[in-house]
């Protein structure tokens, strides 16, 4: 059947689209990349309504089934391709990934999305446009990192988010971070996560799924 | 160690009331210890040896100590072999259930919770609201319900969030919405979810874990 061919909907300026993007490339699983551009306000299209009625991304499609937020597609491809390392083959391992991706959310991604839109896209394009003009985000996104830094990475003990091995959390806390790069921010306080970073931009798919949030950085400067 | 399940929250705060009203309704055995949001007894020292975030709910089993009510309760439906409520055996009714799950912190948490705060939290400390804060929940709150009735319950057609049965996705949003109601908040231009909710304090344990929030909205209004 020809849907069996994974079908990717989303934008790589996404943080969430990259992390998934990103797990695929890695994991060699055969997919094609349908661009929704976010800049085009795409995601709020009929058209793409009906793919995910939420109107985000990214969503997947696989076997005529369609798997909405990042956090669900990535343990939903470990767990369909068995690549069990990445989310846990125990109910203890797999606890451990979804303590991280539960407090992604409303820990670090909300002020980090927040501080972006303050910082990038409002002068950029409009107050007008953007809704979320979240107040601490000037103070979330250290209180977040300092969190990264010292409860999930131990202060450099652990070599990953959740222990020794790389796991989904890492995709998407990279993909969360790495967006900041895009307004110059300054990460040399958190050492854990600079060598973390590190270690992650010497993964196979780092290059070609962050290609245009690096555009951006770079014309940042 | 103890194979009872204790349980660190208080009942004013949502997360802390999915987790004990599953636990209550699924008969597990646990020990609830406060930890009160009103004396910001989770931000001390001795709490935060049991929670780094500082946050409720936790649990404490065995020697393993689990946060973040998502993980919690993912955990209990598996720990204690209840499919029904998210199935281990089935990827493709755990996805349903995980889709709602990662939702609602970004869809409709960070909305409910921070308008609660602005509302009735800071007011409390004698603290004026955000005008912005409330501006984006009164933008967000309404877009989250009608999302929630035309998606997740499908316009009626679901009994519950993921389809006919009750899951965890169903407590966990039960409770952050029912936070509102000491707000007076007005449900009625949301019918589906209304049915919703009514069908929700069917289960037991509901009265119990409500206790605390269905007196202080009961409380006369200024």
């Amino acid at each position: 059947m020809s849907d069996k061919k994974i079908i990717l909907y989303g934008d790589l300026v996404s943080q969430p689209v990259r992390a998934v993007y990103w797990f695929l490339v890695i994991n060699n699983i055969e997919f094609e990349f349908k661009e929704v551009l976010l800049g085009k306000k795409e995601a709020r299209t009929d058209e793409y309504s009906k793919i995910n009625p939420l109107q985000k991304m990214p969503a997947l499609k696989y076997k005529g089934d369609i798997y909405i937020e990042s956090h669900n597609i990535l343990r939903f491809l470990s767990q369909e391709f068995n690549l069990n390392q990445y989310y846990g083959e125990t109910l203890k391992e797999k606890t451990k990934v979804d303590t991280y991706l539960d407090w992604h959310h409303l820990g670090i991604r909300t002020f980090a999305q927040s501080l972006f839109a303050q910082k990038y896209l409002m002068p950029k394009f409009g107050t007008g446009l953007y809704n979320d003009k979240n107040l601490n985000a000037e103070e979330g996104v250290p209180l977040g990192l300092k969190q990264i830094e010292s409860v999930f990475l131990k202060n450099g003990e652990n070599k990953y988010i959740v222990g020794d091995h790389l796991t989904i959390a890492d995709f998407s806390c990279y993909c969360e971070l790495k967006q900041l790069d895009g307004i110059n921010y300054d990460f040399t306080p958190y050492k854990s996560i600079q060598k973390w970073r590190k270690l992650m931009e010497s993964l196979d798919g780092y290059k070609e799924t962050n290609i245009k949030i690096n555009e951006v950085a770079s014309s940042h400067q | 160690m103890s194979s009872t399940v204790i349980l660190f929250g208080d009942l004013m705060s949502q997360p802390t009331r999915a987790v004990i009203w599953f636990m209550m309704l699924n008969k597990i055995p646990h020990e609830f210890r406060l930890i009160s949001i009103g004396n910001l007894e989770q931000r001390s020292k001795e709490f935060e040896k049991i929670n780094p975030f500082k946050k409720l709910p936790v649990i404490q089993y065995e020697n393993q100590t689990i946060f973040e009510s998502h993980t919690i309760l993912r955990w209990l439906s598996q720990q204690f072999k209840l499919p029904q409520y998210y199935d281990f055996n089935d990827l493709n009714n755990r996805c349903k259930v995980d889709m709602y799950l990662d939702w609602h912190h970004l869809g409709l948490r960070k909305a409910t919770a921070g308008y609660f705060f602005q509302k009735f939290i800071l007011p409390k400390f004698g603290k004026s609201e955000s005008e912005d804060m409330v501006k984006d929940a009164e933008l967000n709150i309404p877009r989250a319900f009608k999302e929630i009735e035309s998606i997740f319950l499908a316009n009626g057609k679901n009994d519950y969030l993921i389809g006919e049965n009750v899951t965890i996705a169903d407590f966990s949003c039960y409770c952050e919405i029912n936070q509102l109601e000491v707000l007076n908040y007005d449900f009625t231009p949301y019918p589906i979810l209304s049915n919703w909710m009514e069908r929700m304090k069917q289960f037991e344990g509901f009265k119990e874990s409500h206790k605390i929030i269905h007196k202080i909205a009961s409380q006369p209004k200024l």
